[in-house]
């Protein structure tokens, strides 16, 4: 066997990073996985809905993730919570005790916890959470999100902006809002990056296609010629026939049948002459060197990237996208077609295997070419900007990609969520109840919002009770404002072994509802310190026909647990959801008043529970959003995702 | 659970159901039974009650392989017609579509299989071939390269391969009709 | 299949149990909701039904599998069996969670099973180690509720059939609801099969996307792509150098020769990029596959799962189709029944007849039924020929069948499949001896 050079190194077996990330690495390819590897993410609130995101995250391998939380296990939670083991975690740090359990699915991640109170933290050391490179915020109060969102929207360049993404749930509703100031993709990953060049083609495709005669008698040659050659030849004799201009999608039938003309005579079904048929609309009427036949040209969202106020004005702090958007336009305007660098990709088609390497070579070296010409601008470009080491300064890699995607770049510009709550995008709002093909979804981030404001009022979220409601978030109304940054920071290594908690005095000292004044003491909230078994009664489930009778009985010793009113917090919860309705734009008389109200009664009966099936199913979403901005692959959500488990449908909606 | 019998008693069809074949052998059943061969082809089934295997002989009427008897497997899985049946050739036989091994070059056997095709438009597909081989798309090159530069050359060395001579030192199966 | 029920019913009564540990979803479970069905019964009867009556089975422990029963058991799903015929391999850690390094090669099914019973106490998961079709109709049957996590179509297909024949007119437990995952890099889709009465998975078999498949002349003369030196490799090479031995894809031997070979052709007509990764991605037909989508469709079909058994919420009427790569996008629709289906179209009719009567007295019998207007039925019987109109042979050999006593061929409650050209669908003909 004779290797190439080139192929030594893909040929040898794959190493056991490779193996287990086969599957993934096939979607965004060891680019992709590298930058997953260099993150850092830190996750706000330890609760089942985040151990489901950070699995999610762990599985393909981020660098480390952090989960920041100071409340002990809680029991309800952790009959719906899959990384917490019953038998061992009540009594712990939850925080720890996940970061523990979710380790142990992928062993390159580093794994650490914070045992804080993340209001308090936001407080005292806000740098701390401009050090990661992106902040989940899980179930959080509204104050607590929007103080953050200002934080993190408030970096400036050099530093690099971290994302934030904010999730929350409630029975079969769930939604996540994300913060991006800015995110320059490269790798989209569209559908094809096929640019032909067939209405514009360079002196090299000419001449590559006059090589070949349409009238040969010999059927193996004939019947081989590649569908670029056959369009080019007969685009070239259309134009000599109509004065220069090519043909128009009006002329289909006419130019469809010149192509037909060619083929040999008797022999109808020539695949390279279907193929060509085939490949008009792509690359004939819509291709992409050009925004119409016959001018070369770029895509229109491509030319808006060059208008950008960040393509204009360049300085040292320009990230890599924008230095190179600007050398692509600096590119395109010396290009005598003005056209973006070609790819140099080609579709299989029907041909000899000579010829049609000899044709990949044509497209491949122009490309190459292309690169150099692009490479030697962006250099300028850097030059210019100030930044040191010129092109250099840019990975090799990292502009090969951008050349090859430079048709299909995308820019997110996102708002932040004060932009969100003072001017909400309203046009978008009415447009979010007329979706004529899916289910409307944008209900529930309406009930959403009043739930925010009915829980500031009450303490509580509606349908369900005040201790049932502080344990679901991490946050302490009596406490707030309250010092708490003293505590040792345990982010470099929460690792430890599971036995390590026992009696350790840094975890947890509270639980989640032991500060209380108002609370009465209960079992539940007075089981205070490391594996209570007051906290934690573990009892044998006799028969579950005495469910019902059980719960009247805690109802007795815990006063604080009885339910309330559903039609009171309906009502309570429709007046703060009038608010929001108002805020929004949104028109009272229409059907939209009866989706928001169904929507607010499923509110109060869940109560904000988190229903495994939700939680995992966001948990997937969210972690998949995460995974799309750290890659910067593939298109993420802009800005807020709605999950309707009920009609089973996702909305994406820009507030 | 949710009462999903109430809603079957309400549809009018209720007594519809499916017989207790596999989709596969219904399907079978049904090409088979609605073969319409011409007197050029004739199927064998080694074991009649396996219907999913068998062979297809087919001794053309007109063309360079006339005289000739080819015989092809048919093998078809549990996933019929989602995969197409699997068709070799048995003997070895001089011609530009089929391989020495048996492999046959027919678009709807490949690529361009879909299920609302037939064990019918295989068949027809693979006589087609004896009637028009295609030069153009080879899988026995040499032959190919026969048929392109010379026909009557070609229809010669078809004529030999018939009774078992050789070509260009390859020897071929005997396959005239007997 | 009776030790199967003995070992499961044992698992109803939870070992242990913690105050609250069913606090979140008996919100769910204690009140109805604005789009609730009447019929919903909130508190004690949903939580006994879903806790110690209903029966789940899990096809596939593989990326939606682990998902799937990991997801059923926190819901409250607590008699959960599981069925997978693979072994753990190291490229399923990137989101299989239940396992772990140390895990690989040992069977799916078991070590799921450990893992949802030792994290979720008081959760009996059952697994099996084998094939779905090692099972029999008595099997499928003690099940409320089936869900798949495949990535095959054929066992997809098999199973969508045996729910489908296993509906029986006379007994409503005999239909059973089919919710059914699939997902490819970041698509998938969840949907909701109640047989015979919705569109089934063979009803919409022309959704699914064509695996690739290259012309053979391409492969064995003019290569131009590197996959098509490495179908060379596998499709031609290896059975003529090998001859009966079969290829495993598994085998790094194998895959190792295959690579060597595909490299020597392309090398030989110039073509490059025949890799180890591509290799393999080409025999194996290797489907992307990610943790995120998997647990978005897992969860999807487990909240299916949660509505049936609970009726909380309405259940999905009955696909939804999920794209992630470009933002989020999910497709909610009612994918129609197809009247000619083969599975789940056809039509099946009792018919009383005399042991002694002959098989072509049947015959006439089908030609008289006015309404189907058959005229040349072909006959089976478990996919075997009873009688075929064709080919000749078939219609020869069977046709000493016609004169024989329909008491020596069928037994009583057999069902004949009949076929006839101007039958638009399978009629399905019970035998009823009177």
């Amino acid at each position: 066997m004779t290797d190439t050079p080139n192929s030594v190194a893909s040929s040898s077996r794959p190493s056991a990073h490779s193996q287990r990330y086969d599957r993934q690495l096939r979607l965004w390819a060891s680019s992709g996985q590298a930058s997953l590897e260099k993150s850092n993410i830190l996750i706000i609130g330890a609760n089942s809905l985040s151990s489901q995101i950070i699995k999610n995250l762990v599985l393909p391998g981020v660098g480390s993730f952090t989960i920041l939380d100071d409340a002990n296990v809680d029991p309800a939670d952790m009959g719906v919570n899959f990384f917490l083991q019953p038998g061992q975690s009540q009594g712990r740090s939850a925080a720890q005790e996940m970061a523990s359990l979710l380790s142990q699915l992928n062993e390159n991640v580093e794994h650490n916890f914070k045992i804080e109170s993340p209001q308090a933290l936001l407080a005292s050391k806000p740098g701390y959470f401009r050090s990661f490179s992106l902040v989940i915020s899980v179930n959080q109060p509204p104050e607590f999100d929007l103080a953050l969102s200002d934080l993190l929207w408030s970096i400036e360049p050099p530093r690099p902006q971290v994302p934030l993404l904010k999730i929350r749930s409630s029975g079969m509703v769930a939604e996540m809002t994300i913060d991006i100031k800015e995110l320059g993709i490269v790798e989209t990953h569209p559908d094809s990056i096929i640019d032909l060049r067939l209405t514009n083609p360079f002196p090299e495709l000419v001449a590559f296609a006059e090589s070949f005669n349409l009238a040969t008698t010999d059927s193996l040659t004939h019947s081989h010629i590649p569908f670029v050659v056959i369009l080019l030849k007969k685009l070239e004799e259309w134009k000599a026939k109509n004065g220069g201009s090519p043909p128009s999608t009006k002329s289909r039938e006419e130019f469809v049948t010149l192509i037909n003309s060619s083929r040999q005579p008797g022999n109808l079904d020539e695949e390279n002459f279907d193929e060509a048929i085939a490949a008009l609309g792509k690359h004939v009427w819509r291709p992409l060197s050009s925004d119409h036949v016959g001018a070369g040209g770029v895509p229109s969202e491509i030319r808006e990237l060059f208008k950008d106020a960040r393509c204009e004005v360049l300085s040292s702090h320009s990230t890599n996208f924008w230095l190179m958007v600007r050398a692509l336009r600096d590119f395109v305007d010396n290009s005598p077609t003005k056209s973006l660098p070609l790819t140099g990709s080609l579709p299989d088609m029907k041909s000899l295997s000579a010829t049609y390497v000899g044709l990949q070579n044509v497209y491949r070296n122009k490309a190459t070419e292309d690169l150099e010409t692009f490479t030697r601008i962006l250099g300028q470009v850097c030059v210019n900007a100030g930044v040191r080491g010129g092109s250099g300064a840019i990975d090799e890699d990292e502009i090969q990609a951008f050349v090859k995607h430079a048709g299909y770049l995308k820019l997110i510009r996102g708002r932040s969520e004060r932009e969100r709550r003072e001017r909400p995008r309203t046009d978008a709002v009415t447009m979010a109840f007329l979706d004529p093909v899916n289910p409307c979804t944008f209900q529930h981030h309406i009930a959403f919002r009043a739930s925010d404001l009915f829980y500031l009022k009450h303490a509580r979220y509606p349908g369900s009770s005040r201790t049932f409601s502080r344990n679901l978030r991490n946050q302490d109304l009596d406490a707030q404002g309250r010092s708490r940054g003293s505590k040792p920071d345990h982010g470099a290594d929460g690792g430890g072994g599971e036995g390590e908690g026992e009696g350790d005095p840094r975890k947890a000292k509270r639980s989640k509802s032991n500060e209380s004044d108002e609370m009465v003491a209960n079992g539940e909230a007075a089981g205070v310190g490391a594996g209570s078994d007051v906290e934690m009664a573990v009892e044998t489930c006799v028969n579950h026909e005495g469910h019902g009778e059980e719960e009247e009985e805690e109802e007795e010793e815990e006063k604080e647990e009885e339910e309330p009113c559903f039609e009171e917090d309906v009502r309570l919860l429709a007046k703060e959801a009038e608010s929001v309705i108002k805020s929004l734009g949104i028109s009272t008389d229409g059907e939209e008043m009866e989706k928001i109200h169904d929507s607010l009664k499923e509110m109060v009966r869940s109560g904000h529970c988190s229903l495994p099936p939700t939680t995992a199913l966001m948990g997937g979403v969210v972690a998949q959003e995460a995974i799309k901005i750290l890659t910067r692959q593939y298109v993420p959500a802009d800005d807020l995702v709605i999950y309707d488990g009920i009609q089973q449908a996702l909305g994406v909606f820009k507030l | 659970m949710i009462k999903i019998w109430s809603m079957k008693k309400e549809e009018e069809s209720a007594k519809k159901k499916k017989p207790k074949t596999s989709p596969a052998q219904l399907r079978v059943q049904k090409d088979l039974t609605e073969l319409e061969l011409p007197k050029t082809m004739k199927t064998h089934f080694a074991d009649p009650n396996d219907v999913l295997n068998f062979t297809l002989t087919i001794e053309p009427d007109e063309g360079m392989y006339k005289n000739g008897s080819f015989t092809f497997t048919f093998a078809i899985n549990t996933n019929y017609p989602h995969d197409p049946p699997k068709v070799k050739c048995t003997q070895k036989i001089y011609h530009p579509n089929v391989d020495l091994e048996g492999n046959v070059c027919l678009n709807i056997l490949r690529e361009d299989w879909k299920p609302v095709l037939n064990l019918n438009s295989i068949m027809v597909g693979l006589q087609y071939l004896f009637l028009e081989p295609n030069a153009d798309d080879p899988l026995n090159k040499e032959a190919a390269e026969d048929l392109r530069r010379d026909r009557s050359v070609f229809s010669s060395n078809v004529k030999r391969s018939l009774t078992g001579g050789a070509i260009k030192g390859i020897s071929y199966d005997r396959v005239l009709v007997k | 299949m009776a030790d199967v029920q003995a070992a499961s019913s044992q698992a109803i009564a939870g070992p242990s149990d913690w105050k609250h540990r069913h606090k979140h979803i008996d919100k769910i479970l204690d009140r109805p909701g604005p789009s609730t069905d009447e019929a919903f019964q909130p508190g004690t009867t949903v939580k006994t039904f879903l806790r110690e009556q209903c029966k789940i089975l899990v096809i596939g422990a593989g990326g939606l599998g682990c998902e799937i029963l990991a997801n059923l058991a926190l819901s409250g799903f607590r008699d959960i069996h599981i069925i997978d015929m693979d072994t753990i391999d190291v490229s399923n850690l990137n989101r299989q969670f239940l396992f772990r390094d140390k895990d690989v090669g040992r069977p799916k099914a078991t070590v799921a099973a450990e893992f949802v019973e030792k994290r979720v106490p008081g959760v009996k998961v059952t697994p099996y180690h084998g094939k779905i079709q090692d099972k029999d109709d008595d099997y499928y049957m003690q099940f409320n509720i089936v869900i798949c996590g495949l990535d095959s179509v054929e066992a997809r297909r098999w199973m969508n059939a045996t729910l489908v024949n296993l509906v029986d007119e006379e007994n409503p437990e005999s239909l059973k609801p089919l919710i059914d995952g699939g997902t490819e890099g970041f698509k998938g889709q969840a949907r909701v099969i109640l047989p015979t009465i919705t569109s089934c998975y063979e009803c919409s078999l022309d959704m699914l996307n064509k695996q690739t498949t290259y012309p053979i002349c391409t492969i064995a003369n003019t290569p131009r792509l590197p996959e098509h030196c490495i179908e060379w490799a596998s499709v031609l090479e290896w059975p003529r150098v090998f001859g009966d031995k079969k290829l495993d894809s598994d085998n790094p031997d194998h895959i190792q020769w295959l690579l060597e070979q595909a490299l020597a052709r392309a090398e030989s007509f110039n073509i490059t990029g025949v890799t180890w990764n591509l290799t393999q991605g080409v025999v194996k037909n290797i489907i992307p596959a990610i943790a995120s989508t998997n647990a978005i469709i897992a969860a999807a079909c487990v909240l299916e799962a949660f509505k049936f058994a609970t009726t909380s919420a309405p259940y999905l009427n009955n696909y939804m189709m999920y794209t992630g790569n470009d933002s989020v996008y999910t497709y909610t629709f009612e994918h129609e029944k197809r009247p000619d289906c083969p599975v789940c179209g056809g039509e099946s009719r009792t018919l009383e007849v005399r042991k002694e009567w002959k098989l072509e007295k049947l015959m006439d019998l089908l030609k008289e039924m006015a309404d189907l207007q058959i005229s040349r039925p072909s006959l089976s019987l478990s996919g075997k020929p009873l009688y075929y109109q064709a080919p000749p042979q078939i219609e020869e050999s069977t046709r000493p069948n016609l004169e024989k006593e329909l008491g020596q061929l069928l037994e009583e409650g057999d069902e004949i499949t009949v076929t006839d050209a101007k039958l638009p669908f399978t009629l399905g003909i019970l035998v009823k001896f009177v």
